[in-house]
Parts: structure tokens; sequence; C-alpha cells
């Protein structure tokens, strides 16, 4: 019964992280439609200048495409981010990109930052990073509310670094705060449950001193090769949301 | 008539420049600032008719705002902007003392009409 009840947690848990990823995304994508009618607006309202030859008319109309443009590509990357996020809810541990599951994750949670006026800075290594064997969902499950952690010990600085090394055994994660915080006063039992989810994604929670605002996920890499392990786990080539066969 | 003062405020900053200058370009005298926190500031340094406030911003919110704006300038007419899933928080808005709320997207007209009838004191729409 208590192992019933606690995957039921768990579940209620996914089910809460792909909610609040939907609704924050739905909200940013409706921000940025909004911007782009009311620059639409702005065209029309400019247009009738334009027609009559005003110099600056015609300029504005050039600017304000520009703009509608850089708010169509923001929609753009929402739509192609939620898609591939989509692709990760299929619950199975995967060959994949920790890179693509690490930016994607910093992605979903900068809405929450900014709402919190912090600020989060990655730190990507310049080269590959070998493929990763774990869950990608529960993995950015993880970093988000390893994120939210953060968000509620954070201190003056209002700082959070996601940095993504290389391991000769995988890949570490790592999560921190530019001040130190004792991480269950800020947070009672979150870092119980980061733990949880890291390990069900098949990775482990290193180095966590209770009282440093630090977190760090090590990610063993793909033993089987990615192909192996996605074709034996009949993953077709083109979904997964990062963890394809390439 | 008088011109029309309006403090248009939302997180936004595409948004906020884009509607102040269609407002201007309507004859408003429209001023646009990114957070709640500027936005006490600027009612402090000039009067306004109307103050369109959206429910949800980084540091001071919408509503916490508004409760500012009725304690120090109670006849001040404020509107609030909500997204679809911040419903609940413009009811709050209303019961705090907001003259209507409006869910995004507006349309610019109704807008107008609106922060005409607010100005004015009337009735909600």
């Amino acid at each position: 019964m208590a192992e019933i009840l606690g995957e039921n947690h768990i579940l209620e848990q996914e089910f809460l992280y792909f909610s609040r990823v939907l609704s924050g995304q739905c909200h940013e994508l409706a921000n940025a439609l909004n911007i782009a009618r009311e620059l639409c607006g702005l065209h029309e309202d400019t247009l009738p200048r334009a027609r009559e030859g005003h110099a600056d008319a015609v300029e504005k109309l050039g600017s304000l495409a520009h703009r509608m443009q850089t708010q169509i590509d923001r929609s753009n990357a929402i739509v192609r981010t939620l898609s591939r996020f989509a692709h990760t809810a299929e619950g199975t541990r995967l060959a994949c990109d920790v890179r693509e599951i690490l930016e994607r994750a910093l992605f979903f949670a900068a809405r929450q930052v900014r709402l919190r006026q912090a600020e989060l800075q990655a730190v990507m290594p310049a080269g590959d990073v070998q493929q990763v064997e774990c869950n990608p969902f529960l993995l950015q499950q993880a970093i988000h509310a390893g994120i939210e952690l953060l968000l509620e010990g954070i201190g003056q600085s209002r700082r959070i670094t996601a940095a993504l090394k290389p391991d000769t055994a995988g890949a570490v994660v790592t999560l921190a705060s530019a001040d130190a915080f004792e991480c269950n006063d800020a947070a009672p039992g979150l870092l119980a449950e980061i733990t949880a989810m890291v390990q069900a994604a098949g990775g482990e929670v290193r180095e966590t001193p209770e009282c440093s605002g630090r977190l760090e996920f090590f990610i063993p890499c793909c033993r089987r090769g990615a192909t192996a392990a996605n074709s034996e786990l009949g993953i077709p080539k083109g979904t997964g949301g990062g963890c394809d066969v390439s | 008539m008088a011109t029309l003062r309006v403090l248009f405020v939302d997180d936004e900053e595409e948004l906020v420049s884009t509607v102040v200058e269609r407002l201007e370009l309507r004859g408003i005298a429209a001023t646009g600032v990114v957070s709640g926190e500027e936005a006490l500031t600027r009612i402090e340094q000039q009067p306004f008719d109307v103050v369109v406030l959206d429910v949800r911003m980084p540091g001071l919110g919408g509503l916490e705002v508004i409760k500012r704006i009725k304690q120090l300038h109670p006849d001040l007419a404020v509107l609030l902007l909500s997204g679809h899933g911040a419903k609940e928080d413009a009811m709050t808005g209303l019961r705090l003392g907001a003259f209507d709320y409006l869910q995004k997207p507006v349309d610019l007209e109704d807008l107008i009409a609106i922060l005409h009838r607010a100005a004015a004191g009337g009735e909600r729409g």
C-alpha cells in the first residue's frame, strides 16, 4: 500500500511538473502573440503615412516587420521546445543528449526565475558531451526542482548558475546559488525529493552539503551506445526530445 | 476635452512601448513602465487619470501595486490586465478597488473606451 502511495506521489509530482511547464509556456506564448498583435496594429496605424510617402513612416514599417519577426521566432522557440519536451514523457531511460535536456529545463525555468527577480546563467562546455543514459523527463523535473530550491534560499545576489561538465563516466549538472544556505531550511523536504527524482532518472546526487546552496547531479554515460539502447527500447529515430538515435 | 493621461504597466517592454505609441497616436498622453516599483515612483512624480496594470509581474505584482495605489491615491482609477490563468487574481483586484479588469488580448479601441469611462468615474462595461 505504501508503495502504491509512493508511486502515486511520484506520478502526481510528474503531472504537476508537466502542467506547470505547460501553463508557464502558454503564458509566454500568449505574451509573444499579444505583442505581435499590437505590432500588427501599429503597422496598420503607420501605413497611411507610409502610403503618403513619409520617409520616417516607410522606415518604421521596416522596423516593425523586424520586431514582429522577433516575436514569431520567440513563439516558434516555445512551440519547438514544448514539442521536444512532450516526447520526453514516455517514462523510460534513453540514450540522451544531456546538453539539450539541461537547456530545455533552463528554458522552462526562465519565467519562474524572472518572476522571482533572479538571474540564471548557463555554463555549457565548448566541446561535445557524450550521450548519457537517463529518463529525460525526470532529469528535467529534477533540474527544475533544484532551481526552485535555490530560488527559495537565494540571497541578495539573486544569481543562480547552471553548469554542465563532461565526466569520464558521464556528465555532471551543477546548480549553484551565489549565496550559501541551508537547503532544508529553504524548502523542507525538497532536497530529499530531488535526490529521489535524480535516482529514478538514472543518476545520483553528488556532494550536496546541506548548507552550500549547491546541487550536483551525476548522470552516467550510455554504456551500450545510443543506437543499441534506444533500439532495444523500441524508440524510433526522431523521437525522445533530445534522446534520438543518431 | 482635456487630454487623457494614462500610465501603462507591464513587464513585457515591447508590449509597453507598442501600446504606448498606439495610444499616443490616438491623442492620449501615455507613459509606459515595466515594473510595479517603477509605476509607484512615477505616480508620485506626475499626475495620471488612469493606471493600466498587468496582474502578474516580477517583484511587485499588480495586486500589491493596486493596494498601495489605493492607500495613497484612492481616487486614481486602475484597470487590471490579466492573462487567461489569472482571472481569480483579477477578481481579487476588483475587490481591492480596480475599476475593471480586461483579459488579454485587448482590442485597443475597447481599451480606449474603458479608459475614458474609468477616467470619468463611470460605470463598468
